[in-house]
């Protein structure tokens, strides 16, 4: 008898979790990647 | 005497020798050979060849409590020590870089988990138990040490299988990926030539490792000796000040742990727990999982394309299974095949790469909601 609720419980969060994981690295990668680029701005000269 | 010698020879290995003994020797030779021959994986077959051959000599009880390879398996892969030191390995020899610059390939890294979950199902269709269901799908992940991780926490029984064909499959890579990366792709689209990556910034590689730690780690726990491993031998490399560590980590480390790794692996395949139609499932299932997870890469590469400006070659998708490099070089070829002016080597390490982060997360994902 295959526990096909467990299974699909696991296909289900499993996949889209690693979806979701890795979406937020992506945004943490554009969001560091925008912070840093603020702070290398050259200097407006005076 | 001659009941002497006649007791002597029943303490020789040769009157317990039976047939199955004899078939796993040509199993090892034939690890020994591919390894020596053709170069696949030798870093690995070869001890694991040599292992399957002294595991199966009768009466040796290396595999025996106390014997020689049990204490290696015992410490290096029931404690789970050896697995992460290979990530602590890799990471130090890793460059995020192409990934940090184009970060949606990461995407294409968890599109290349698609086959995982399809060996899955098809695991616990043929009868396997979930936590055996798990241990073969990570298989599709193409990533050897993540294999052994997970088989060990959830079905050690099967471990030989999993990680034999983890790593026979991804030394395969270049034979089993081309034929299915030309069926679902179109010769225009293996065309695209791809805008060169923009530098990466020492602060960001250096930023890289902590933020992938803390968020895998916090949302997938399971997954963190792994992943805090990678990352650590990563921040070795990319904050430039430990040189000797960063060393340490890619050769001699890795080296040793790699020698103890495959003596481990190899000595787990006795020809009684190998010798059982459950191996040749095992093998099937992950040839599966593997066809499926490349297939997944190229078609979410092919379903980005619909939405982005700047199109990018389906070819890297395929990269997504981890694999790191081959699976990149693949893409590469591949390319530069349908035009010689087409250098994917460099977008194709950023699913490479996300491959491997995707694999240790959807492992992290079975261990949480299948082990215990």
């Amino acid at each position: 008898m295959i526990p096909w609720e467990q299974a699909a419980k696991i296909f289900v969060f499993g996949f889209s979790g690693v979806f979701v994981t890795l979406i937020i690295l992506v945004i943490a990668i554009l969001f560091l990647g925008k912070v840093i680029s603020l702070f290398n701005k050259p200097k407006a000269s005076v | 005497m001659t009941e002497f010698l006649g007791t002597m020879l029943f303490k020789t290995g040769f009157m317990s020798l039976e047939v199955k003994h004899l078939i796993m020797w040509l199993i090892g030779f034939l690890f020994i050979f591919l390894a020596i021959k053709k170069d696949y994986e030798p870093l690995l077959l070869l001890p694991i060849g040599f292992a399957i051959f002294v595991v199966n000599l009768p009466l040796a009880g290396l595999m025996e409590e106390g014997g020689l390879l049990r204490i290696f398996y015992h410490f290096g892969l029931e404690w789970e020590v050896i697995p992460p030191l290979i990530f602590l390995g890799l990471g130090a020899m890793t460059d995020f870089g192409p990934l940090i610059a184009n970060p949606k390939t990461l995407l294409l890294g968890a599109a290349a988990q698609f086959g995982v979950y399809i060996a899955f199902f098809g695991a616990l269709l043929i009868g396997f138990k979930i936590p055996e269901a798990c241990s073969i799908g990570i298989i599709g992940g193409a990533d050897g040490p993540t294999t052994i991780y997970t088989t060990v926490k959830l079905a050690p029984h099967l471990l030989g299988a999993t990680a034999v064909a983890a790593y026979s499959y991804m030394s395969m890579v270049p034979i089993i990926q081309p034929p299915i990366m030309k069926l679902f792709t179109t010769k225009k689209e293996r065309k695209i030539i791809m805008r060169q990556l923009r530098p990466v910034s020492r602060l960001e590689k250096i930023l890289f490792p902590l933020a992938a730690t803390l968020i895998i780690c916090l949302i997938v726990p399971p997954a963190a000796p792994l992943m805090a491993m990678f990352m650590i031998g990563n921040l070795f490399r990319e904050s430039g000040v430990v040189k000797r560590l960063t060393g340490a980590a890619q050769n001699e480390l890795m080296n040793i742990v790699t020698i103890f790794l495959g003596l481990s692996v190899g000595a787990t395949m006795s020809a009684d727990s190998f010798l059982r139609p459950q191996a040749l499932l095992v093998f099937a299932l992950g040839l599966v999982a593997f066809i499926f997870s490349t297939g997944g890469g190229l078609m979410l590469a092919k379903l980005m394309n619909l939405f982005l400006k700047e199109k990018i070659n389906p070819l890297i998708g395929s990269a997504g299974v981890s694999a790191v490099p081959m699976a990149a070089r693949v893409s590469q070829k591949m390319g530069a095949a349908a035009d010689p002016k087409n250098f994917l080597l460099m977008h194709a390490m950023g699913p490479n790469v996300a491959g491997v982060i995707g694999t240790v997360v959807a492992a992290g994902f079975f261990i949480s909601m299948a082990g215990g």
